[in-house]
């Protein structure tokens, strides 16, 4: 800060001038510096240019509060100085006139610091003094934080009223300036905490994501496994079932008849079991492949119709649909939509009495709405939001009878979600049933893991 | 009479599907692991190889294939109780002529693997 250590400006104006311009390189070294030293170096300089002293220096209050540390200095070119030991001085607060101004938070002007009544001395190597002009840094809340002091102007006057307010500005700065780096250290610690926090958080979270995705592929590993194994032994039970039933090995009297048919009925249960679990561990380990290609509702829809149409005569049911208002053609997964409709229109065919199953098919401006309902009991209030649960059933006796695993909606649920869309379902005791699939016109292509 | 080899370590899944086939008018050659099946496979003249996948021994259904299918053009139909997507795409992508999952269906049993030997033997 070279342009400080000039000689006094002429005029006040000039001084003026130039304290305006001290105070903006201060303000911009507080803005840009975070290092208090170099702050405190542009003030003490501008401090004692501006008043023309020999030297000037800053103390600032050590954390402790209990002694004043000189935090820079600045003295006149001419001035024939020591540098003051390591290049520190440490005041205890206490006694003396620097703890005075510390403590009393206002300007002290002498004009013979040797007249001073509680003056304690200086220490051994310093400079001669004997006009002091000392001022207090206040932060903002106006606790003392240190203090500014000029000792001796060059032209042997007084310290006057205008070099106090001089001071009393910069020190005001100054008091700015060691708030700010106070904040700016806060935050930096508490940045660097919450950064390790972050980082702490995000590699716990990374290492459990590992695990979870490490134990859902052992999961799916070991259901794959499990799959197989019972498969193997359920080709021989129902294959074997399959054979005597078709009487390759000879002719089966009633009773003969009526035991392998339930031994092939409830072999076949088991592999729809199997089937459907491995569905749903498929799709929770994201292994169901899904394959997005342009198809026709209206195709799809007459292919499941006609597949459970047998299934609707035999319980005397009417198969009713209205599909005239389907989108003409879509974007999804065509085996998995008519999955998900099979399975409803089975379940409402199977779980009504007696009386209508009704298939509807409409766009909406972006979606597929498909609704299939019923004329059957209904489902109370208490168990509409159960049905996706799974193996739960709201009539364990009716289910035994017609042969579903429990798992046939859960699966329907998730299908709907892998093609970006819903399955819900509205019902009135007694009145039916009636389930929804809400399908995009185009569903995205999932990442499979 | 057709000749058909039947590669299947399980005995009773064995049995099951050399009934059905021989209710079917093949003549059924049986092979329990991948080196006999190899073995065989070369030695006589098949129509047919229906070949589990996981076999015991150092050569599962896949090894033997690949090494039958490196002499002889036999059509090879994998069968296996494995269901998990890409099974069978992969089965065709190694391969085989075809793919019949276990269970195996009594019904259609029959008629899959002719449609298969029709395929590659129009």
């Amino acid at each position: 800060m070279r342009e400080y250590q000039t000689q006094l400006p002429a005029s006040p104006e000039k001084r003026y001038q130039l304290l305006t311009e001290a105070l903006n390189a201060i303000a911009l070294a507080i803005t840009a510096e975070s290092d208090l030293d170099k702050i405190f170096q542009v003030i003490v300089d501008a401090a004692r240019t501006l008043v023309n002293a020999n030297a000037a220096i800053i103390y600032h209050v050590n954390e402790a509060l209990t002694s004043l540390e000189s935090a820079a200095f600045s003295y006149h070119d001419q001035l024939d100085h020591r540098d003051p030991g390591d290049g520190h001085f440490m005041i205890p607060l206490g006694r003396g006139l620097i703890s005075d101004i510390f403590f009393g938070g206002v300007p002290v002007r002498l004009s013979d610091i040797e007249t001073y009544p509680r003056r304690v001395g200086t220490p051994a190597n310093h400079i001669p003094i004997q006009k002091i002009l000392g001022v207090p840094l206040l932060d903002r809340s106006g606790r003392s934080i240190g203090l500014l002091m000029a000792c001796d102007k060059l032209d042997g006057t007084e310290f006057t009223e205008e070099d106090e307010q001089i001071f009393l500005s910069l020190a005001r700065q100054g008091g700015i300036a060691v708030e700010n780096a106070r904040l700016y250290q806060q935050l930096k610690e508490a940045k660097s905490t919450l950064e390790a926090q972050v980082e702490a958080r995000t590699a716990e979270l990374a290492r459990k994501n590992d695990e979870l995705q490490n134990a859902n592929r052992l999961k799916s590993d070991f259901l794959a496994k499990m799959s197989h194994e019972l498969r193997t032994p359920l080709n021989s039970i129902i294959g074997f079932s399959d054979m005597l039933l078709n009487q390759f090995y000879g002719p089966l009297n009633d009773q003969q008849q009526d035991g392998l048919e339930r031994v092939l009925r409830n072999g076949k249960h088991l592999l729809a079991l199997i089937n459907d679990v491995l569905d749903i561990s498929k799709i929770e380990a994201s292994r169901m492949p899904v394959r997005i290609e342009a198809c026709v509702p209206r195709e799809i829809l007459m292919q499941v119709l006609s597949a459970v149409e047998p299934l609707a005569r035999k319980k005397g049911h009417h198969l009713v649909h209205d599909l005239a208002e389907s989108p003409v053609i879509v974007k999804s997964d065509p085996t998995k939509v008519r999955q998900i409709v099979l399975n409803l229109l089975t379940n409402a065919i199977n779980f009504t009495e007696s009386g209508e199953v009704r298939l509807m098919s409409h766009k909406t401006e972006d979606h597929w709405i498909i609704t299939v309902s019923d004329t059957g009991i209904g489902i109370a209030p208490e168990d509409l939001n159960r049905v996706f649960d799974e193996f739960y059933q709201v009539d364990s006796s009716s289910t035994r009878k017609v042969g579903g695993t429990g798992l046939g909606l859960p699966i329907c649920l998730r299908m709907a979600g892998l093609l970006g869309g819903e399955l819900t379902v509205s019902s009135k005791s007694g009145e039916g049933s009636c389930f929804t699939v809400k399908l995009p016109l185009e569903s995205k292509p999932l990442e499979a893991v | 009479m057709r000749r058909v080899l039947l590669v299947e370590d399980v005995e009773d899944n064995r049995k099951l599907a050399g009934d059905l086939l021989r209710f079917g008018g093949w003549e059924v050659s049986e092979a329990v692991t991948g080196e006999e099946a190899i073995a065989k496979a070369l030695d006589d003249r098949f129509e047919l190889v229906l070949m589990d996948l996981s076999l015991p021994g150092d050569i599962d259904g896949w090894g033997a294939t690949r090494m039958i299918k490196a002499t002889t053009p036999v059509p090879i139909i994998a069968l296996t109780a494995h269901a998990m997507a890409g099974d069978s795409d992969r089965a065709l992508a190694a391969g085989f002529d075809g793919y019949i999952t276990k269970p195996i269906e009594v019904g259609t049993f029959l008629s899959q693997i002719e449609e298969v030997v029709r395929r590659v033997h129009p």
